[in-house]
């Protein structure tokens, strides 16, 4: 993990056993970013993984095809993390919203990656480019648990 | 991810110890899905030690809880940690399995 003041960064590998160590890179830069409140830690873990694995699963065609790079920062209490892919680009609007008020045999039983990242986080965005890569921009705003 | 099984009588409990990512939720899919096979349709996954559930994790729930219930049994969860029952709240799953507290009142829930 690397560090240029309070700014964290992970390139990986599009392998969905790298999910595991992405979790654990985001817990860390967090506590550094001196975040210490668990449910925060968790819900901005949750949302990248859910990024990382539609990256991994639907942008690049095969596992291990590209690079995944993660970028952690902080800014006035609001949390910036970019996540860069080299894969296919998706209409994020298309995916409908999952009905959570289903009954068991209504449920659908996927459609919540994207669904997850926009209630766990305050904000995300999508820039798509073919020659500078995919940018996925999610913003959370912190409470009062930074140091 | 660490998988254990123990059987009390008809109830097999599941105990789902680690993340459940889209690494390891196939793992607990078929470990799921081969014990419905074998018969067993009255299934409690202790999630006392489950750290972390994605939604991928969540769609190899649903489809256990779907299948169970196509055989006439269920499944229910047990001893959940408070970040993962947020997740559940969310995504609306509260609604669409039982959710118990401790593992023992899980078991009884079935006598």
């Amino acid at each position: 993990m690397e560090q240029k003041s309070k700014h964290f960064e992970l390139e990986v590998e599009s392998k969905l056993k790298n999910l595991a160590i992405i979790g654990d890179f985001i817990a860390n830069a967090m506590k550094q970013l001196g975040i210490e409140h668990t449910q925060d830690i968790f819900k901005v873990q949750l949302a990248v993984d859910e990024a990382c694995t539609n990256i991994i699963k639907h942008a690049y065609t095969r596992e291990g095809e590209g690079q995944i790079i993660i970028c952690c920062s902080l800014s006035d209490n609001t949390l910036l993390v970019t996540i860069k892919d080299w894969g296919k680009c998706f209409a994020p609007n298309s995916v409908p919203r999952p009905n959570t008020k289903a009954a068991l045999s209504e449920r659908k039983e996927g459609g919540l990656g994207i669904f997850l990242m926009r209630e766990l986080m305050s904000e995300i965005r999508f820039t798509f480019n073919k020659e500078e890569g995919n940018k996925l921009t999610m913003i959370k705003h912190l409470g009062k648990t930074v140091r | 991810m660490e998988l254990s099984t123990s059987t009390i009588g008809d109830v097999v409990v599941v105990s789902l110890k680690g993340r459940i990512d889209a690494n390891t939720a196939l793992e607990v899919e078929q470990k799921l899905n081969s014990l419905i096979l074998e018969g067993h349709c009255s299934l409690i996954a202790d999630m006392r030690e489950t750290s972390y559930v994605a939604s991928a994790g969540l769609k190899a729930l649903l489809v256990a809880r779907k299948e169970t219930k196509r055989k006439n049994g269920e499944l229910k969860l047990a001893e959940l940690q408070p970040q993962v029952t947020e997740i559940l709240d969310i995504t609306g799953f509260t609604r669409l399995f039982k959710i118990y507290s401790c593992v023992e009142e899980a078991i009884e829930s079935f006598k």
